[in-house]
């Protein structure tokens, strides 16, 4: 080995602290990138594999009767249609493992378990349902806690019955449970003619379509409706799916964009620290880079020598970042994945993710290092020995002295040193103070995202004027259901209301995009149980007979607007005209599980069903808000109506239904929040190697420190003062940018990620945690430097010179 | 009786150097008109009170710095013109400088500090940088102290290793900076005697020194006051005088 390899290997063995800071912080950035462009790699490309893998339909068409089998076969003629596979699917009530009250949940029928061409259910342990058994969804099997052999108690129309668990099954498009996913069960075909399921009948087609496109598809389902239609068949909801993406894509997809901003910005932090780290480097070195010149060192031999350990610091940093980067990608995904119902235990990594970690790890340093390696190749002889570089110019300025002036005034000599001494170097300061600034205003802007999904909640509640919720199976009259309400002392009060599926016809035609579930809710105005927030019109009142309040994402998608006419198509029930007078912005985003839910006066309601007076839901207020204490009265109100014969499917508190509410938010902001402590991470290394170069720079004028009498203790507190100095100004410019951008970044991730304009709400909590985090390691930062600095002598310190 | 040095062509010529500083907004003039020369062989030794400008003086010489107005030939090089880099390529093959403090690579063994400035200009083979690298710490008494790091040894040795690694490129000129500035007067007087050695084989040797005893040994004084020369006399070799 070269002298001069040599003493590229000895500058990085010996000097561990510098070589560990370099290594971390090019890791720091190289893994945020590998995690983040990992995860989004795999995270489609997975979901869209697993999509792919189950041959979706390309139409789902849910019937308001049962056909045949020989009417399947029939519109198999159709023009474009590819093949259907028709299914049942009907709601149920069950009784959790647990014990307690019953719960709603989704009974499945396929025509031919062992034979499914289309939206595959993949069964995962014990066997496809028989007559005396069901097979559970294997994601609601471990979150609801019921396994293999279980008994599952089903309820409807008052008759209970028991069946055992035989199998698990994996159904590709069941929602988390987290977002508010109900539990999914299978059933032969036999069994479920205990629920008026006639044999060999079905509710529901599955169709694909040639060739497929998604205009092709609309026009075949037209078709379809329409051949259906002379049988005397209605279809009561129509959905389309890409056969290439996945359904879950949205949530990813919104995220995305913020996380790849999220892992660049920590990318070119580390840039930053690089650079940090090298300036750092090569002042501590000038006095060699002068001696290699004196002795015949040309620059390129020092840009080569530099260069050189800023590559090892790359290769170093890779050798970390990249698996760590690798497996965490994984892992993260996986995660993700099994939130979406989709296996993903086989190690992988993104060949993209490598690539790009690769490229930050070596090209991306080098670039970064060779502005202070070029200046330091540059420097003359004369500099090199005779100085420190590029010297500060502390003091020149009015600024300089407005901040000497204030040291003076308001710290000890020592502390004002500290201060005066943060000032000297401003190109470094400024550059330390992007890093500080930047892990502050995001990790700000991430907890304001977080209060504000809070604000938008509270608000929503807030507008729901009620503490729990009755779901009647069927409908009741309202004076027997509210005489038993409103014995009960703990109530205040309460609201009948009721409750209809609907289609939604506008000038006789349906609404192409009125979805599964439309949902008209028949309240009475003024009671103000109930009230969305309104973007146009108004929200219903007192006297108001056939009007609607719409939200207005389902009017956008209509082209509906205020002042229409609609029809809305009760079934049997009936159908009635009413005008659209408001629109109002539902709190779930358009992610494809939600509902529209449209209201109306319930007296409306009750003329266009022939309903009167009846309804099939009651709101209740209480006088205690809590949950314990809401829980109690449901309990007791529960069986208060069922010794009546009101038949309770579930019984709700507001708690709970929030709970749920957050849990759909709360795992994208969680992983906001990670990206962000690894930028506060970055941040603090990048203040540590700030004060290593300043220790270094001023060995001289700590030896003189010393001198004159210094002790330990004070040029130790002097270098901690600086870090925490350094700390507070980083802290409060994240504050005024954070104000400054925290209301269009929440507006925009609310848009991007949620689909749903946020309440905005600054976090001020934040403003106090942040401040002690970044005190915290700023003092954490300071203290390797400041232990170093003690060690400095007088000999040693003056003889650098 | 004519002397080789007095026969041979100049190693330094200084001509009519001056050289200003800007400081706080105002020119200070360090260097006034400097002129002299010396020839191959010659030991001289730069005297003068600090601040005076001797070691700007060196620094002129070896390209460490350059005049504000004036010329510089060394071995044959105009050292005023020269770009930073073909600077730092003259100077390893050509010039051996010497600091005051020692200026050793405190990463490398005394050996591998030697053999430095022969990797960087490759003037020798691989293996023969070793060889000679190790045949000069032996010529200066630290053969047994070659795989010891600087701050291993006294600052005596860091001195003699500094001496070695001056001569690694055989360079005919070498420059001293108040080479014994740090050392105690027996030290003092060793280091000396390598460089009176080493003139002996034919180099030039240039050293700007505080010590008046040491400075009474060297065969030719210039005095530097205020910028200017004013003396310049072969002491005890009345045979240099008028060179």
């Amino acid at each position: 080995m070269g002298v001069l390899w040599y003493k590229v290997w000895f500058d990085i063995w010996t000097y561990k602290t510098r070589t560990v800071l370099a290594v971390l912080s090019i890791a720091a950035g190289v893994f945020a990138i590998g995690v983040v462009f990992g995860m989004v790699d795999q995270l489609l490309s997975g979901m869209d594999a697993a999509h792919q893998a189950v041959h979706p339909s390309h139409i789902q068409m849910y019937l308001n009767d049962y056909i045949s089998q020989e009417v399947v076969h029939g519109l198999l003629r159709a023009p474009g249609v590819a093949d259907i596979e028709p299914f049942n699917v009907v709601n149920i009530s069950y009784r959790p493992k647990a014990g307690g009250d019953l719960k709603q949940g989704m009974l499945v029928l396929r025509q031919d378990w062992n034979n499914q061409r289309m939206d595959m259910l993949q069964l995962r342990e014990g066997t496809w349902p028989a007559r005396n058994g069901v097979d559970i969804e294997r994601l609601s099997s471990s979150v609801y806690g019921f396994d293999i052999g279980d008994k599952v108690v089903f309820e409807q129309d008052d008759k209970q019955r028991t069946f055992t668990i035989t199998g698990k099954v994996r159904h590709p498009f069941v929602p988390p449970p987290q977002f508010g996913g109900q539990a999914y069960f299978f059933m032969s075909s036999s069994a479920m003619t205990r629920y008026d399921v006639p044999e060999n009948k079905y509710s529901g087609l599955y169709v694909t379509v040639t060739p497929y496109s998604s205009e092709n598809a609309k026009v075949v389902a037209n078709d379809l409706k329409d051949r259906l239609a002379k049988d005397g068949i209605t279809v009561g909801a129509t959905m389309y799916q890409d056969p290439s993406r996945h359904w879950g894509r949205m949530y990813v997809e919104g995220i995305n964009m913020v996380m790849q901003i999220l892992a660049i910005v920590s990318l070119l932090l580390s840039v930053v620290l690089v650079y940090n780290t090298l300036t750092a480097l090569i002042t501590q070195q000038t006095n060699q880079i002068g001696i290699l010149k004196a002795i015949g060192g040309r620059s390129h031999t020092i840009l080569q020598l530099y260069l050189t350990g800023v590559l090892i610091y790359g290769l170093l940093a890779l050798f970390i970042a990249l698996p760590l980067g690798m497996f965490s990608a994984w892992a993260v995904t996986r995660w993700f994945l099994n939130l979406f119902n989709i296996d993903y235990e086989t190690f992988r990594f993104s060949n993209i993710a490598v690539t790009l970690q690769v490229l930050a790890a070596t090209a991306v340093p080098l670039l970064a290092g060779l502005a202070p390696v070029l200046a330091g190749a540059r420097m003359t002889v004369r500099e090199a020995i005779a100085s420190y570089g590029i010297g500060g110019k502390f003091g020149s300025n009015r600024f300089d002295r407005l901040i000497e002036i204030i040291g003076a005034r308001l710290l000890p000599t020592h502390y004002a040193t500290a201060l005066g001494n943060m000032f000297r170097r401003k190109g470094r300061l400024i550059l330390t103070q992007i890093v500080l600034v930047s892990a502050g205003t995001m990790f700000l802007i991430v907890m304001t995202l977080g209060s504000s999904i809070t604000e938008t909640m509270d608000n929503f509640f807030a507008r729901r004027h009620y503490d729990g919720t009755f779901y009647l199976t069927g409908t009741y009259r309202q004076n027997k259901v509210m005489n038993v309400i409103n014995a009960n002392p703990t109530v205040t009060s309460a609201e009948g209301v009721l409750t209809m599926s609907a289609t939604v016809l506008q000038q006789g035609q349906r609404l192409k995009e009125a979805g599964l579930g439309t949902e008209v809710y028949g309240i009475v105005p003024g009671r103000q149980f109930t009230e969305e927030p309104i973007v146009a019109g108004r929200w219903l009142e007192p006297g108001d007979g056939n009007v609607l309040v719409f939200s207005k994402r389902g009017a956008d998608k209509n082209g509906l607007a205020l002042g229409d006419t609609v029809t809305l198509n009760l079934g049997e029930a009936g159908k009635a005209d009413f005008k659209i007078v408001g629109l109002y912005q539902p709190l779930s985003g358009d992610v494809g599980f939600s509902t529209e839910t449209i209201y109306t006066p319930i007296n409306a309601l009750w003329d266009a069903s022939k309903e009167y007076p009846r309804i099939n839901r009651v709101l209740v207020r209480t006088t205690a808000h809590d949950e314990a204490a809401t829980t109690t009265t449901l309990k007791d109100l529960q069986q208060g109506l069922e010794d009546q014969s009101v038949k309770v499917g579930l019984a709700q508190t507001e708690v709970e239904n929030r709970r749920q509410s957050e849990g759909s938010f709360s795992v994208i902001t969680s992983m906001l929040l990670a990206l962000a402590t690894i930028v506060a991470g970055v941040g603090a290394i990048g203040l540590m190697g700030a004060l290593s170069i300043a220790v270094v720079e001023r060995t001289k004028e700590i030896g003189v420190l010393r001198a004159i009498g210094a002790r330990s203790p004070t040029i130790m507190g002097m270098f901690v003062m600086e870090g925490m100095l350094q700390g507070l100004m980083s802290w409060g410019l994240s504050v005024l940018i954070s104000l400054a951008f925290s209301r269009p970044m929440s507006n925009l991730l609310g848009d991007t990620i949620f689909k749903l304009p946020l309440d905005y709400r600054y976090n001020w909590q934040a403003v106090g945690i942040w401040l002690a985090v970044i005190l915290v390691l700023s003092v954490l930062a300071s203290i390797a430097p400041a232990r170093s600095a003690t060690r400095i002598s007088v000999r040693d310190s003056l003889a650098y010179a | 009786m004519v002397t080789i040095a007095q026969q041979a062509a100049p190693v330094v010529q200084v001509s009519d150097v001056v050289k200003s500083f800007v400081v706080g907004g105002s020119t200070i003039t360090i260097l006034k008109g400097v002129s002299f020369h010396v020839k191959q062989g010659e030991f001289v030794s730069i005297v003068g009170p600090s601040g005076n400008g001797k070691s700007t003086l060196l620094n002129m010489i070896t390209g460490i710095d350059r005049p504000t107005s004036g010329e510089i030939i060394v071995t044959g090089q105009p050292v005023h013109k020269m770009s930073e880099d073909a600077l730092a390529g003259w100077r390893g093959e050509n010039v051996g400088i010497i600091f005051q403090f020692f200026q050793m690579l405190p990463a490398l063994s005394l050996l591998q500090n030697v053999m430095l400035p022969m990797d960087l200009t490759r003037k020798y083979r691989g293996r023969e940088r070793q060889e000679r690298a190790l045949h000069l710490l032996e010529i200066v008494g630290l053969a047994e102290q070659a795989h010891k790091l600087p701050s291993m040894v006294s600052g005596g040795q860091q001195q003699r290793a500094a001496i070695a690694r001056a001569l690694a490129n055989d360079p005919p000129l070498l420059i001293a900076d108040e080479p014994t500035g740090n050392l105690d007067s027996h030290t003092s007087h060793d280091i000396f005697d390598l460089f009176t050695e080493v003139v002996s084989k034919g180099k030039t040797m240039v050293m700007v020194t505080h010590d008046k005893d040491l400075a009474a040994h060297v065969p030719r004084v210039v005095e530097v006051l205020d910028g200017r020369i004013v003396r310049d006399e072969y002491i005890g070799h009345p045979e240099w005088a008028g060179y």
